[in-house]
C-alpha cells in the first residue's frame, strides 16, 4: 500500500473513473488507465486493480454495479443519480462538465462503501481518494 | 482488450478452467485463460442476448482468480 500512501503525501493527483454501460462495472484508477492492472476480486461485486510488477493497489472495479452494488448503497445511489441526469441537459458539453463535477463524489462514495469489504486497503484508498481531482 | 485479440479467441476455444456463468447476469459466461509464464487469468466475458444468436464478447481483462459467485457450467477443457 506504498503507492496509495504516498497518493496522500503528495498532495492532489488525477482521479480517472470510467463507467462501461455494457458489462455494468465501474472503474476507478489513482493511475493513467493506460497503466496495465490484474483484477483481484474480494467478494461477488468487488475487485482491487493492482499493478503486477510491484502488486501495488491503485484502483477498483466493481462488477454489476447498476444491477446489484447500487441498490445496496444509499447514498451512493444518490450521488450517481446526479451524474445520471445527463439526459436533462442541453450538449455533450454539458454532459462532460456534469460527470466531471460528480466523479470525485462518486469515488468517494464508491471507496466508503467497499470500506468495510476491503479493511485496511479500503480505508487508505479512500484517503487517497479524498486527494484526488477528476482528471 | 485491443491487441489482445488472438488471447481472447484462445480463451473462448480452449478455456483452462472450464466455462463459467456470471454472477449477477445469466446470460453471460465467463471463459478463464491461463497466462502460464505469469500465474494468472485473461477473463474473457461473452454476452448471449439470444438463445439462437451468437454471442459477444464484451470484455476481457487480466486476473489472479475466478470470482466468487461464479458457477461452473461446462467442465475443464483437457483434449
Amino acid at each position: 500500500m506504498e503507492r496509495l500512501a504516498a497518493f496522500q503525501l503528495g498532495g492532489q493527483h488525477p482521479l480517472y473513473v470510467k463507467y462501461d454501460p455494457v458489462f455494468d462495472a465501474l472503474i476507478i484508477l489513482l493511475v493513467s488507465p493506460q497503466t496495465e492492472t490484474v483484477v483481484h476480486y474480494v467478494d461477488q461485486h468487488v475487485g482491487l486493480l493492482y499493478t503486477p510488477d510491484d502488486l501495488e493497489i491503485v484502483g477498483l472495479q466493481v462488477e454489476a454495479f447498476e444491477r446489484s452494488f447500487l441498490p445496496q448503497h444509499d447514498s451512493l445511489q444518490r450521488v450517481w443519480r446526479l451524474s445520471d441526469a445527463s439526459a436533462e441537459l442541453k450538449d455533450a458539453g454539458d454532459v462532460i462538465l456534469a460527470f466531471a463535477q460528480v466523479t470525485p463524489r462518486v469515488a468517494q462514495e464508491v471507496a466508503r462503501a467497499t470500506e468495510p469489504i476491503l479493511g485496511k486497503a479500503g480505508q487508505a484508498f479512500t484517503r487517497a481518494v479524498a486527494y484526488t481531482y477528476a482528471a | 482488450m485491443a491487441g489482445r485479440e488472438e488471447e481472447v479467441k484462445a480463451a473462448i476455444e480452449r478455456p483452462t478452467i472450464g466455462i463459467f456463468s456470471d454472477a449477477d447476469f445469466p446470460e453471460r459466461q465467463i471463459y478463464y485463460f491461463l497466462q502460464k509464464e505469469k500465474k494468472r487469468y485473461l477473463k474473457v466475458v461473452v454476452q448471449f442476448k439470444n438463445a439462437d444468436e451468437p454471442g459477444e464478447v464484451i470484455t476481457a481483462f487480466t486476473t489472479d482468480s475466478p470470482k466468487k459467485g461464479e458457477k461452473m457450467v461446462w467442465p475443464i477443457f483437457d483434449p
